[in-house]
């Protein structure tokens, strides 16, 4: 199923999905960034600097919630931009659960040139983690 | 430590040219649980473009143009930095 620029509407929402975060992701993210900052992946110094666990790379969390609208619009490359703030860290505990990051979606505005502009909400244990989440995305 | 302003504006030199190689990218796809190969030699070149108050802390506002090692835009990555406050 693709969606095409015609058919969708202002207020269309985006189906919700959960992504669960373990340190296991937070390793391989690291040796795919290069991001090494041992604040994602040592829970001594994490904790040692006033944080309450390891948490996970900004951008790990960015990806992720860009996946509810890449794989909503069915192409990476339909995104044009895509901005976040970083309101909280996303606390991924070592234990066998991790983190559940959980983001949903809305149609916020149809722009022209089949431009669509959606809003993205993403959640980790109870506290928003992203916040003015927007991407804008060419569509067919 | 307040931040120098006069840091506004200045450009840093270009990266030398980084090749996004497919298996990062299937690296990268893997950690994040996406599977979309791509591959690209790229220039990233950072710039401060601003450097303000923001109540009790300083933002820093840098912005990245990324080109291919032929100067083609790809895309320009901006990222602002909070200096807590004392």
């Amino acid at each position: 199923m693709t969606v095409t620029y015609d058919a969708v509407n202002v207020g269309d929402a985006i189906e919700t999905r959960d992504f669960p975060v373990q340190r296991i992701n937070l390793v391989m993210y690291c040796g795919a960034s290069g991001d090494f900052n041992v604040i994602h992946w040592n829970e001594r110094i994490a904790k040692m600097v006033g944080l309450p666990d390891v948490i996970a790379h900004g951008m790990y969390t960015m990806a992720q919630a860009a996946r509810v609208v890449t794989d909503w619009a069915g192409d990476p490359g339909a995104v044009l931009d895509y901005k976040v703030r970083f309101s909280k860290p996303v606390v991924v505990p070592d234990d066998d659960k991790g983190a559940t990051l959980t983001v949903s979606g809305e149609v916020e505005e149809k722009l022209d040139d089949n431009r669509v502009v959606v809003v993205l909400t993403a959640t980790a244990g109870g506290e928003t983690v992203l916040q003015g989440a927007r991407a804008t995305v060419r569509l067919p | 430590v307040s931040l120098n302003r006069e840091f506004i504006g200045r450009s840093f030199a270009p990266s030398a040219p980084y090749e996004v190689s497919r298996v990062k990218i299937r690296e990268f796809a893997y950690a994040i649980g996406d599977h979309n190969p791509a591959g690209d030699v790229l220039v990233g070149t950072p710039t401060i473009v601003d450097i303000r108050d923001a109540g009790r802390n300083q933002a820093l506002t840098w912005e990245a143009v990324i080109t291919t090692t032929e100067g083609e835009h790809v895309c320009t990555a901006t990222n602002t930095l909070i200096e807590r406050g004392a």
